[in-house]
């Protein structure tokens, strides 16, 4: 760390940032202990709607690779490069099975099987020996998911609660494209404190007005990670944000949008999103809005505004004019201003980065864990049930003689009303709202008198 | 010969009118998606958005020269990064105009637009309809 020297202020010329030095946690590429670790889960890839008649080149995880639809609708992963001679295969003509090489015909299947070598004998055994590069791949809620890791660890595919909430939810794609590593965005929501700086002091408000009340903050684990949580006393009522980060890469939030004017209890979110590298310098940000009854209240932009380059919330990417984001900045000039990749070397963290911490200390021990033969040490156990998720947004009035002029006494509260939303996760969706919200309603009450 | 001046004190005032009407036509200048009276609100994100910011100051100004969109005989379209956002601004462009009396249109590329904007358009327009 540069520390004060005795010569005093003006220290540009002694005070250098450190130098950075290689970061497993920034990895992404086949072989690195990151990029291997990232290829134990199902990540996001594409839209669906992306993928039309034509194939689509595209970058995951530092590999070049092709996915496109064969004609009889199955969705195809394979390395861009014909094992034959190289041409892409995003100039593939897609078959009833499979996708023909341009070049000199090959056919290769979704799984990569080789089903004919064009003009060579019929007696070749190419096909018997060889394979074009492929990975499974699958399409769900509108976005194209693959797994890049070998087959013998493949998890199950995870269906999270919030996607099936019984009550209605409508799931509504995006994409962005931010130039960054993957990490710098999911530290973005370890990081409860910059809503209040970045997104409501600094540029306006961008989320509601409450937002710029200084929160408590606390960071609670959970069975896959943390919630990264900010707990506010507004007027008259107790605001809980509890954002829902599960290693490595996906998080859910609750709307920016809640004013704390009214109470609410969800256990539920506005939005789920995966951090996919695309290598160690770019990233997907790709996820979907979730719209229903029980969270359009405090939500402004409507699902048909959110797509690909299009999240329907300002500073998500770089299509605005460089002056007005250097007036009005957001989330995409924060990230992206810190550099490709972050040098972590040349930081200085403080109290409020605990949740930063938090995160990379978890994956530096999942990285460990798969470069040592483990599994992750967050395993994700599914056998069929839906992932249980853990993303809360909480507005409860204080009772009249309540004085909380104590931060404390708001962060407990927060992290025991988390650890109620976190206890209750074996009830079905509504009985556990039901039965959490009674609990906290009364840890409320006696707290407040103990 | 009829000038509709932009508000005083904008950037623009001094360099063009917002329309101009003559021998039965009014011309519109580039229209940009900038608050039509103050210069410091900043630029709507996204060329959606800015669209719908320049179609709703066409409206305006319309307005004010005693015109609507049913006057349109042709339109510009300035666009930064054509080949990203051309999809995206024909989508957002449709329902725009009534489907029996669209404009002419030109759609041309732009390496910089006036405070970084990423679309202006251009109208003109029959006064007599």
């Amino acid at each position: 760390m540069s520390t004060i020297r005795p010569e005093g202020l003006y220290s540009g010329y002694h005070n250098r940032p450190r130098q950075a030095v290689p970061n497993p946690l920034t990895q992404t590429t086949p072989g690195s202990d990151g990029g291997e670790y990232l290829r134990r889960y199902w990540h996001p890839i594409a839209l669906a709607s992306e993928v039309g008649d034509l194939p689509k080149a595209i970058r995951i995880l530092g590999e070049e690779l092709v996915l496109f639809r064969d004609r009889g609708g199955k969705i195809g992963l394979l390395h861009k490069q014909c094992i034959h001679r190289g041409a892409s295969l995003e100039f593939g003509i897609p078959q009833e099975r499979g996708i023909m090489c341009c070049y000199h015909g090959w056919v290769f299947d979704t799984n990569g099987q080789i089903l004919s070598v064009g003009a060579e004998p019929a007696t070749s055994r190419i096909p018997t020996h060889f394979g074009q590069g492929a990975y499974p791949a699958r399409e769900a809620y509108g976005m194209i998911f693959a797994y890049m890791g070998p087959p013998e660890s493949m998890p199950e595919f995870p269906i999270y609660d919030t996607f099936v909430h019984p009550s209605d939810n409508e799931l509504a794609p995006i994409k962005i494209t931010i130039p960054c590593n993957w990490i710098q965005i999911v530290e973005n929501a370890c990081d409860p404190i910059h809503n209040a700086y970045l997104h409501a002091i600094v540029s306006g408000e961008q989320f509601s007005a409450a937002f710029k009340v200084m929160p408590a903050l606390d960071f609670v684990e959970t069975p896959h990670g943390f919630l990264s949580m900010a707990t506010r006393h507004v007027k008259d009522k107790v605001y809980i944000r509890a954002s829902d980060i599960m290693l490595p890469n996906v998080a859910q939030f609750a709307t920016g949008n809640n004013d704390a004017s009214e109470e609410c209890f969800n256990i539920s979110c506005g939005l789920t999103r995966w951090v996919v590298p695309i290598d160690d310098h770019n990233s997907l940000y790709i996820g979907f809005g979730h719209y229903s009854t029980r969270t359009d209240r405090f939500r402004r932009a409507p699902a048909s505004e959110l797509g690909v380059d299009r999240m329907g919330f300002i500073g998500q990417t770089a299509d605005r004019p460089y002056e007005e984001r250097q007036m009005e900045p957001g989330d995409y000039d924060a990230l992206v201003s810190q550099g490709a990749i972050a040098n972590h070397q040349a930081e200085h963290l403080g109290t409020t980065d605990r949740g930063i911490v938090m995160f990379r200390r978890m994956l530096g021990r999942a990285i460990d864990a798969v470069r040592t033969g483990d599994i992750p040490a967050k395993p994700r156990l599914y056998s069929g049930e839906p992932v249980r998720t853990y993303t809360h947004e909480v507005v409860m009035t204080l009772p009249s003689q309540a004085n909380i002029s104590d931060k404390q006494w708001l962060a407990d509260f927060g992290r025991r009303a988390a650890q109620i939303v976190i206890d209750t996760d074996t009830l079905p969706p509504l009985e556990r709202e039901t039965a959490a919200r009674q609990r906290i309603s009364d840890l409320m009450s006696t707290s407040l008198v103990a | 010969m009829r000038h509709i001046a932009a508000p005083e004190g904008t950037a623009r005032a001094k360099l063009a009118s917002d329309i101009v009407m003559a021998g039965g036509w009014a011309i519109t200048s580039n229209i940009g998606p900038f608050d039509l009276n103050n210069d410091k609100v900043l630029l709507p994100e996204g060329v959606e958005a800015q669209m719908r910011k320049i179609f709703a100051n066409l409206d305006t100004l319309l307005a004010s020269a005693g015109l609507t969109r049913d006057n349109v005989v042709a339109v510009t379209v300035w666009l930064t990064d054509t080949a990203r956002l051309l999809p995206r601004m024909n989508a957002e462009y449709a329902g725009a105009f009534k489907p029996d009396r669209l404009p002419a249109r030109s759609v041309v590329g732009a390496t910089y637009l006036t405070r970084g904007a990423q679309i202006e358009m251009q109208f003109t327009l029959s006064a007599s309809a």
